[in-house]
């Protein structure tokens, strides 16, 4: 798999997601401004079939939004940790047609607070299992 | 001398890599053996027989239209006999080669909700086993 390709057309994936449209990246980021998507730098599990044919990448998604604790900030986060719904960022991914990998199943999803920069964020984390190819052509 | 790390293990069943399929290959080779134990021996006594085998081999189902498991070894079941090769330290000149006639004796799929499709297959070694060393 391309790594760089696969982080691609996650980010693409998380687009689907109305409140994320044109805010989710394909890579960590500086400035945190929320709501934002981004897709950290995978893990990588070489050599899952024999003569390089697939590999399993592990990787996350991480939604960011203010961190302020209260309903609304609740809502918000739940909305995208729902299994579906116009905020599912599960549905998302996996309803998401890919060229860089075979396929992937978003695991689990959690809360957590960040801190970027001295600033708080409270933050929908997601868990991803990419199955692909073991090369990139 | 070296030992061989797995990853670059090679199987090929009817002319066909199953390599970038599988994760598993097991070669198991049994030979029959027959007691020749007579009066006056200490200790059970031997004659080697008929050899036997079979091939296990597993790994991750790919939905490819053709040359991939599903396409290859289920449709073998019932058949003739095919030709296999297990090359347990890859391809290349001078590594081990294990060549025989195989039946498919048995394919499986397995599908579970939190995780790949999978599939096994057994394959009964029809005949001797010829050890080489690839050309």
């Amino acid at each position: 798999m391309n790594v760089a390709d696969v982080m691609d057309e996650l980010a693409q994936a998380v687009e689907a997601v109305p409140s994320l449209q044109g805010r989710s990246f394909p890579h960590p980021v500086g400035d945190i401004v929320p709501p934002m998507a981004i897709v950290p730098f995978p893990l990588a599990d070489f050599d899952v079939m024999m003569a390089r044919g697939s590999d399993n990448l592990p990787m996350t998604v991480v939604v960011f939004v203010r961190a302020v604790h209260d309903r609304a900030t609740r809502d918000q986060l739940v909305a995208y940790i729902d299994g579906d719904g116009p905020e599912s960022v599960k549905a998302a991914i996996e309803d998401h047609t890919y060229s860089a990998l075979h396929s992937v199943r978003v695991e689990r999803g959690r809360v957590q607070e960040y801190t970027v920069a001295d600033a708080k964020y409270m933050a929908a984390v997601f868990d991803l299992d990419v199955i692909g190819p073991g090369t990139t052509s | 001398m070296a030992f061989v790390h797995g990853k670059n293990s090679r199987i090929t069943v009817n002319a066909v890599d199953l390599s970038s399929f599988t994760d598993n290959v097991q070669w198991r080779g049994p030979v029959d053996t027959h007691d020749t134990t007579v009066f006056g021996d200490d200790g059970h006594t031997y004659l080697s027989g008929l050899t036997d085998g079979s091939i296990s081999m597993s790994g991750n189902y790919d939905d490819g239209a053709t040359n991939t498991p599903a396409r290859v070894l289920a449709p073998l079941r019932g058949g003739a006999a095919v030709t296999a090769l297990y090359h347990p330290e890859g391809t290349g000149t001078g590594r081990a080669q294990r060549s025989m006639s195989v039946v498919v004796s048995d394919y499986q799929e397995e599908s579970v909700a939190d995780d790949k499709v999978v599939w096994s297959a057994e394959l009964q070694i029809s005949g001797s086993v010829t050890l080489t060393d690839q050309a």
